[in-house]
């Protein structure tokens, strides 16, 4: 829509970002050269399977990688700031004010011991210098906006005695305390049963659209993706090997991964019929050298793949990271 | 007519949740399950279908009701009486990292089920043994693996294979692919699906997530606290849901579908 006047400054770049394991570990690259970029407003998702490096890069976003791995070059640009050579001190001052990230597990990203009041106001009295009365306030109102009726009671109440769906709102709440302007959201949903799923992703995508919240959706989920999100990033192995609007990636697919992915999922139109399934298995860390990383399991694969690593083209376009791309529509 | 092979009767489990609380799970169902279908229990968290699960294996004691075998009450029985009875019907987990032990080797794990019930020498078990590996697709180097060094795809087919070593006629699989990557759980899905036809197995499949049920059943069951409120073919219950929560489970569904981001709308029932 308005991509092209946009372009100039997105919200949030990351360029050439390098996440490695620990020298002691064998220093293996988890997360390998990877650029992106988030508009104001803009939903984006990443799909992979476990081991891309789809978490490992949504961490080092905020320099919440564990112990072990390591962000060794790149750049990472939020709102015109590089966040990447902050100062913890000065990093705090924008977790969870400008960035802020909901996780998959709400039971253990909530503290089991405090009250659902004191974690929701914590963040704003760290942020936004409220009184405490001022603070409960806004809490109410927020825990309002999340969809949850009786905030009052609800303040006073600990996490176990809420439902798995409650316990995610809550977190939603207090990511949007301080009305950021990015959300890092780690498979929020995954563990939540499909209807209150559907009623969480909901409120998402509405508050992102009144409030020009951008959302990195991080899902394992092709369908979860492809309801919420304006473009999808594919990963595999540590790189992007797809990106595109989530209608390019999904319909007009390009990579013989994405193709993969779409075709062992059991959909309707599949019953009878046997799954396609992607051979093989994601290669280790240990190896991963400089030949196309998905050579061993693609259908389509031909000698010279192994020759060189294919290049992902720049810019916001539908890009793939293949010598032989797809052509026929899916 | 199908031919029934187990059948709930009134099935009904309570759990004590305080000194005076009292939690019914499930709630007086009745389930038939046909011989050589799959039938599908689906349902949110707390909905019950994991406890109905259990108690169709004998895993749990039902608090009241019965479960027929073969026309056999089995509800009831005891000792080496339910030993044999559950020869019969086999359970799968839907975390092998957690169901398998994992200080035995592939080999132990899939060799104690003979075992247990005295089936041929240790020679023979352990062809046994191999053979199920090459139908489950996996090389007879893993015997001497430990759970913790294969993936989790490889995990699952061990517990299936595992569930599959006495020759039962009546799986139950509990959420078996719900861990998996969507390319593992096609492998397993087909896997299953290949299984059933060879040794004329009969499902229970238990799961939340519906395009998979949709794909592997016959008929489907849907759950809801602790109750059946419907049970459908598969097609019907897809193409004209009856009960309202089924109705409202299917619009959560999110497909990826052409008419983009429609689905998270119709949710809003």
């Amino acid at each position: 829509m308005l991509e092209l006047e946009k372009k100039v400054n997105p919200l949030l770049k990351v360029d050439e970002l390098q996440v490695n394991l620990a020298k002691r570990f064998g220093g293996y690259s988890v997360v390998s050269n990877l650029s992106l970029s988030i508009e104001q407003g803009e939903i984006v998702g990443i799909a992979g399977e476990s081991g891309c490096g789809k978490s490992a890069l949504s961490l080092a976003i905020l320099q919440l990688l564990p112990k072990g791995m390591e962000r060794s070059s790149g750049k990472v640009v939020f709102d015109e700031r590089r966040i990447d050579e902050l100062s913890l001190r000065k990093l705090q001052g924008i977790r969870g004010k400008e960035i802020s990230m909901i996780f998959q597990d709400p039971m253990t990203a909530l503290n089991p011991g405090l009250k659902i009041g004191t974690q929701l106001t914590e963040t704003m009295s760290k942020h936004l210098n409220l009184s405490r009365r001022e603070a409960q306030g806004r809490a109410a109102e927020l825990l309002e906006k999340v969809g949850l009726p009786r905030a009052s009671e609800l303040l006073n109440q600990y996490p176990h005695e809420l439902s798995g769906g409650m316990r995610q709102r809550v977190m939603i709440a207090i990511a949007l305390s301080c009305q950021p302007k990015l959300i890092i959201a780690d498979e929020p949903t995954t563990a939540l049963d499909v209807t209150v799923q559907a009623q969480i992703l909901q409120l998402l995508k509405k508050i992102s659209r009144e409030e020009k919240l951008a959302i990195l959706l991080i899902s394992h989920d092709l369908g979860v993706l492809s309801q919420m999100c304006d473009r999808i990033l594919i990963m595999y192995a540590g790189e992007i090997v797809e990106q595109g609007t989530a209608e390019d990636v999904l319909h007009r697919t390009k990579h013989p991964y994405t193709r993969g992915l779409l075709s062992s999922m059991p959909t309707r139109d599949k019953k009878g019929k046997v799954l396609q399934t992607i051979e093989g298995t994601v290669p280790p860390l240990s190896e991963r050298g400089s030949a196309c990383a998905f050579y061993k399991r693609c259908p389509v694969s031909r000698p010279d793949c192994l020759q060189s690593k294919p290049m992902l083209q720049e810019g916001q376009g539908h890009a793939v990271r293949c010598f032989y791309p797809l052509v026929k529509e899916r | 007519m199908e031919n029934i092979l187990a059948k709930a009767e009134n099935l009904t489990k309570l759990f004590k949740t305080g000194r005076r609380e009292i939690r019914k799970a499930v709630d007086g169902i009745s389930l038939e399950v046909h011989e050589g279908e799959t039938l599908g229990l689906v349902g949110e968290s707390g909905s019950g279908k994991s406890t109905t699960a259990m108690m169709m294996a004998r895993l749990l004691e039902p608090s009241a009701g019965r479960i027929l075998y073969r026309g056999e009450d089995v509800s009831k029985l005891k000792g080496a009486q339910k030993k044999r009875a559950r020869k019969q019907i086999q359970y799968v987990f839907q975390d092998p990292l957690s169901a398998l032990n994992p200080r035995h080797k592939v080999k132990t794990l899939l060799e104690e089920p003979l075992a247990i019930f005295k089936v041929g020498s240790r020679t023979e078990r352990m062809e046994m043994v191999e053979e199920m590996l090459a139908q489950i697709g996996l090389s007879s180097n893993y015997m001497n693996s430990y759970v913790h060094q294969l993936s989790g795809g490889q995990r699952q087919r061990i517990g299936i294979a595992r569930a599959l070593m006495i020759q039962p006629e009546f799986l139950i699989l509990d959420e078996p692919v719900s861990a998996l990557d969507v390319s593992l759980q096609a492998q397993i899905l087909n896997l299953l699906k290949r299984l059933q036809k060879q040794f004329d197995l009969t499902y229970l499949f238990v799961s939340h997530d519906l395009n998979v049920v949709h794909y592997m059943c016959d008929r489907i069951a849907v759950m809801y606290l602790g109750e059946i409120v419907e049970v459908q073919k598969s097609e019907d219950l897809f193409a004209n849901p009856q009960h309202p929560y089924t109705k409202m489970l299917l619009g959560s569904m999110l497909d990826i579908s052409h008419d983009t981001q429609a689905n998270l709308q119709l949710a809003e029932v």
